[in-house]
């Protein structure tokens, strides 16, 4: 009885150790983005403006899951890991709010925060924003678990990471024929659906590119980047062979009207980011499930 | 059209980088023809017999050579390297033969040869002694691990053979011993080179083995 209760116990302060982390959380994001105010002086309404929701609870989310990575050990002695924890999760904390700003700056360098969630409440905005946050919370957790514990790897990874999802991101312009910038502005949610299929199924690849032997770090960084190239040689062709066998062809004879309708234009972003998702998915399977290394044969 | 053009240059830039710059390529040096492992032996006098030939890919064939080269002065060291098919083919039945040679003066011979000529006749190395009615080559006390290297096993050549071996490197014509017993069906070659036996497992991957099997497991 006092084993169970004694780790109980222990659970119940890790669970409230946790909460203070989220509260530290509340404040390091206010210091890395001073225009959310309401949120540290709790003026903040839920039902006041749902674009604001989703942006601020999907940071919290994607926070969330970064945490789920990190790991206690009850050999070590509970002030030891809590140390260790709340070290982790600040480090975690500024990458996380770091690579935000960063992947921010890439894919939505034409709008801003105040403008499109405060004064505009522009949903595809927010739900762009809502994909980038989980995105990069994953590729976060992906590099997190191949860094081997090692600062200078995590490091050279991250920036690796970034660069590359950083690139996914903006071949969406490539991808699409959504007009990208135009589309939000015009708070057109099909753009958004789209492009929150268009990176989770980015994200998926690149996350699969990460897990190959790690031994030396230059090469296995060039072992990412050929997998990539890989995946992106590999994409086009269940792009176009999903098209062709489905028969997914738009019958509209009035132009490009489509992407401008409400309805029709959440059909066709359904549609682009679906087809995508269900390539990379078949791709992911095709560039690292098939073991191709073979032996040597003797003549 | 532009996004073909996109495409093929994509997979072009694929191509090209992988086979510069994939750590999976790297380490493996490419010959087209015997001459080209002057890049690869530094040190001489050396001599380069071929092992094994190996291949490897479903549809595409890449074409592996196993070489262990005897320096006279160093331990031998067994290297692998990829070539052309045509080479490949070619050098089949040279398998156990010495396919490069340098001596000490930097002269390269590459008619495939007896693993070990270079170093016979060469008064550095050993000496002709006198036995039943022939000479034979003897390798003095500190090269006496040469012919364990070279793969003669009992054999010691003849003046003879070292003889006919010299008029077959002034015709530029391979040599297999006299009685042919070098290359790949040569007597020697086959004792030191046994050939690679197929392991027992690659005999029962048939379809209609692993079909048999798998009703036997499955349903009996």
């Amino acid at each position: 009885m006092e084993e169970i209760l004694d780790r109980f116990l222990i659970r119940i302060i890790f669970a409230l150790f946790c909460c203070v982390l989220l509260y530290a959380y509340k404040y390091i994001h206010f210091l890395f983005y001073r225009k959310s105010i309401k949120q540290v002086k709790n003026e903040f309404n839920l039902l006041e403006n749902p674009s604001d929701t989703l942006h601020f609870l999907s940071r919290i989310l994607g926070m969330v899951i970064i945490f789920s990575f990190v790991e206690f050990n009850r050999f070590l002695s509970i002030e030891v890991s809590l140390s260790h924890l709340s070290l982790v999760s600040l480090t975690i904390m500024v990458c996380y709010l770091c690579s935000l700003i960063i992947i921010e700056a890439i894919v939505l360098h034409k709008f801003n925060y105040r403008t499109e969630i405060l004064k505009k409440q522009n949903f595809s905005y927010a739900i762009i924003a809502f994909s980038l946050n989980i995105s990069t919370a994953f590729m976060i957790k992906t590099i997190l678990l191949h860094s081997q514990n090692s600062a200078m790897i995590f490091l050279t990874l991250w920036l690796f990471g970034m660069c590359l999802l950083g690139l996914t991101a903006r071949l969406f312009t490539f991808y699409s024929r959504f007009q990208f910038n135009r589309s939000i502005s015009q708070k057109n949610i099909g753009v958004a659906i789209s492009f929150v299929f268009y990176i989770f199924a980015g994200t998926y690849l690149l996350s699969k590119s990460f897990d190959q032997p790690h031994i030396e770090k230059y090469q296995y960084m060039l072992r990412i980047f050929f997998k990539v190239f890989l995946s992106i040689l590999i994409v086009p062709v269940f792009l176009y062979a999903i098209k062709f066998i489905f028969a997914l062809r738009i019958k509209e004879k009035s132009g490009n009207d489509y992407m401008i309708d409400q309805e029709k234009s959440i059909a066709f972003g359904l549609s682009e980011g679906l087809t995508f998702l269900i390539s990379a998915i078949m791709t992911g399977w095709i560039v690292y499930n098939i073991n191709l290394t073979g032996v040597f044969t003797f003549v | 059209m532009n996004k073909i053009i996109i495409y093929i240059i994509l997979l072009v830039s694929y191509l090209s980088l992988n086979r510069a710059i994939a750590p999976d390529n790297l380490g493996l040096e490419y010959i087209r023809t015997s001459q080209d492992l002057s890049k690869i032996i530094k040190h001489y006098p050396a001599t380069a017999i071929l092992e094994r030939i190996m291949t490897k890919g479903y549809i595409i064939k890449t074409y592996y050579q196993k070489y262990k080269i005897v320096y006279a002065h160093r331990s031998p060291r067994e290297i692998i390297v990829r070539t052309r098919r045509r080479f490949a083919e070619q050098s089949k039945r040279f398998v156990g033969m010495s396919l490069f040679s340098i001596d000490e003066d930097k002269n390269i011979n590459t008619i495939p040869m007896p693993p070990g000529i270079i170093f016979i006749n060469n008064q550095k190395f050993g000496q002709w002694y006198f036995k039943s009615a022939e000479y034979f080559w003897k390798f003095y006390r500190s090269y006496r691990r040469l012919p364990i290297y070279l793969g003669w096993g009992s054999f010691r050549p003849s003046k003879e053979f070292y003889e006919v071996s010299q008029e077959s490197t002034n015709a530029k014509l391979p040599y297999f011993g006299l009685d042919n017993q070098f290359g790949a069906k040569g007597e020697i070659t086959l004792q030191y080179l046994p050939r690679p036996q197929k392991h027992q497992l690659f005999n029962s991957i048939k379809f209609g083995n692993l079909f048999k099997r798998y009703l036997k497991t499955n349903y009996n």
